[in-house]
């Protein structure tokens, strides 16, 4: 089991009912889970959870086996740099750094990733090839790529150094038909091939039968949204 | 080292905001510097600028305006002291030396001052120092001349060249002693005082050279640099002389006497405590120079900072990035700190450069229009100091956005708003 949530809770300060109340989800090695998070769903939250940016107040969150709401938080960016590749929605790189840079920068803040990666520069070209990266584009500047061209960077930057998962945040929502379907259909690949486990939250539900289990967030978080709803009401009762 | 590379290619792709930053920082950093070696320099020339004579004695003006004109010559004599009250106060029987100082004439720009051999034995100058021939010795002949070290430097003269010296200060062909070239017979050592701005002559030459003349105009009986030689040539009056003391205790008493000399209105001052009180006055603008430089460092330091958080939002997806790529949060303060570090390093380096050229340009017009020399020389342990405290005071500033961003990374985690 490469992911294991178990009764976990999370609330965010200066908010009395916590957004995030997960009883069980557990991911296996080399899954592609297509993770349903409409807005409002605790889809933000979950995310930094899983990244380590926040931690939850109850429960037990494991990632590789190892519990990260123990550890301390520059550990869980070390954590996070070793082990995990996050693709945005949109504007996954930084402008000032070439294509190439941009995809060494996930080598840059991890020796492990670094090391797993050999001869960084090479492993990188690869990669930026595999994901239909033409070789003349390695020294341009991000701004003249395409939108999906610049997504499909993110996931080489994603790839590189074979980090254990990928999370994948609505990568394709700012990308047409024919791009997305290129987009999955590499990001999939890649993603086997260096034995990554992905999971990709996303509202858009044309896609979900091209993964191997769908679940979907606001079935798993067991927070009463309405209740939360009125709970605000009350307070804005009270306060009147 | 990869922070540093990210932090100098993130500046570069907003560089105009932060070398304008750096700029306005350069700019505070050169006032603060010229102003400071203009301060210190500018005391020292001017003190150093006479020393060991007890009293300057003028007709009867204000004291500064006599210092400005006998001994800095800058500005005009009122009026002269005539040539029987000199040898009178001479002839007292406190006064050990005199020295007579004639002004009025001058040779291209440079003042000319009527003397005699007593000057280049009698005057003294940073703490005692005589002056000294680096080539060539005194006036011997009618026609010659002494040159101060930059007159000979700015002109390129050497010994024996001839020059022409003009009637008054501004010279017009109509106003030139043509008639009565002199020889150059010596160059004086620099002093750094305005002795190295001076044509010295002897006071007969300077009669010689008006022999012909009648209340400051060329009279149309010509006599010629041979026949002035014949002629008896003794002044009639002189513009100041200076005065040294058997005893120096009885300096006040002396100055009284000659301030209350019945044949003539004349002043005498004791040119120490002159000086004190004109740097005294001049101190209180500089103090206001050196306020208002570090108000210009404020405000450039502020500009920087203003330019930094004005990039806070651009930089807020910059920043998400860099965390989900593993950076730390104090990673994403560390940025913040380089880049204004780069940008007050850039400006103090800059403004470095900038008052040299300040220097260099200042230097000539200083010594013009003010006798004050400076020295071009390395910064001081002060002035490092200014631009140390420049540096810390920038990355202290800095702290503001840094922290600003680095909360922010905390709360919008690894999602962006768009």
């Amino acid at each position: 089991m490469i992911i294991r949530l178990k009764n976990v809770s999370y609330c965010w300060p200066g908010q009395q009912q916590p957004t995030l109340n997960i009883p069980s989800l557990e991911v296996e090695k080399g899954e592609h889970l297509f993770l349903h998070g409409p807005s409002g769903s605790g889809k933000t939250t979950l995310l930094n959870l899983l990244t380590g940016i926040n931690t939850p107040q109850s429960g037990q969150l494991e990632i590789l086996e190892t519990d990260i709401a123990k550890l301390s938080e520059s550990k869980r960016d070390r954590f996070r740099a070793d082990h995990l590749g996050v693709i945005f929605q949109q504007f996954n790189l930084l402008p000032y750094l070439s294509v190439l840079d941009n995809v060494l920068l996930s080598c840059d803040f991890s020796k492990t990733r670094l090391e797993k990666a050999g001869n960084a520069v090479e492993t990188a070209k690869q990669l930026l090839l595999d994901m239909e990266i033409s070789g003349d584009l390695l020294h341009s500047k991000v701004s003249s790529l395409s939108m999906g061209q610049q997504q499909r960077v993110a996931v080489a930057r994603a790839l590189i150094g074979n980090p254990e998962v990928i999370i994948a945040d609505e990568p394709t929502s700012a990308l047409d038909t024919d791009n997305r379907d290129r987009f999955l259909d590499l990001l999939f690949t890649e993603s086997d091939k260096h034995g990554s486990t992905l999971i990709f939250v996303s509202h858009d539900t044309q896609i979900q039968h091209r993964f191997n289990r769908m679940v979907s967030l606001a079935t798993i978080n067991n927070v009463d949204n309405a209740s939360d709803n009125n709970q605000i009401n009350h307070n804005q009762a009270d306060a009147k | 080292m990869k922070l540093l590379k990210i932090a100098f290619k993130s500046a570069a792709n907003r560089k105009t905001g932060l070398i304008l930053a750096s700029v306005s920082i350069a700019l505070s950093i050169m006032l603060l510097l010229v102003v400071d070696t203009i301060r210190k320099q500018g005391k020292s020339s001017f003190v150093n600028t006479i020393s060991q004579t007890d009293l300057v004695v003028g007709a009867r003006s204000g004291p500064l305006n006599l210092l400005m004109y006998s001994v800095f010559r800058i500005g005009n004599a009122t009026n002269n002291v005539s040539w029987k009250s000199y040898q009178e106060i001479a002839a007292f029987p406190e006064t050990d030396w005199t020295v007579p100082l004639s002004l009025g004439d001058s040779h291209k720009g440079f003042r000319v001052l009527g003397t005699n051999q007593d000057y280049f034995k009698y005057y003294r100058f940073a703490g005692g120092k005589n002056l000294a021939f680096a080539k060539g010795k005194q006036f011997d002949d009618l026609y010659d001349a002494v040159l101060g070290s930059e007159v000979a430097k700015k002109l390129s003269y050497k010994l024996g060249d001839k020059i022409t010296l003009a009637h008054g200060l501004t010279s017009t062909k109509f106003a030139e002693h043509g008639d009565k070239p002199f020889r150059v017979s010596g160059i004086l050592e620099r002093t750094g005082t305005p002795v190295d701005q001076t044509v010295h002559v002897s006071l007969q030459a300077i009669e010689a050279i008006h022999v012909d003349w009648l209340s400051g105009s060329p009279s149309p009986i010509k006599i010629s640099a041979e026949k002035a030689r014949e002629m008896k040539l003794n002044p009639k009056t002189i513009t100041a002389f200076m005065l040294g003391l058997k005893n120096r205790t009885a300096t006040f008493r002396m100055q009284r006497k000659i301030n209350q000399y019945r044949a003539e209105p004349l002043l005498a001052i004791l040119p120490g405590s002159t000086l004190a009180i004109l740097w005294n006055t001049l101190g209180n603008f500089e103090k206001i120079l050196v306020a208002i430089a570090f108000l210009v460092l404020l405000s450039g330091l502020l500009g920087m900072l203003t330019t930094l958080l004005s990039t806070l939002n651009e930089r807020r997806r910059e920043m998400a990035i860099l965390r989900t790529v593993g950076a730390h949060a104090w990673h994403i303060i560390a940025l913040f700190l380089l880049e204004a570090f780069m940008v007050v390093l850039g400006g103090c380096i800059l403004g470095l450069i900038a008052s040299y050229v300040v220097q260099l340009v200042a230097q000539p017009l200083l010594v013009q229009l003010y006798g004050i020399h400076i020295d071009i020389m390395f910064p001081d342990a002060e002035q490092w100091a200014i631009i140390g405290g420049a540096l810390l005071l920038g990355l202290f500033f800095s702290l503001l956005p840094g922290l600003i961003a680095y909360r922010r990374s905390l709360q919008d985690g690894l999602v962006l708003k768009v």
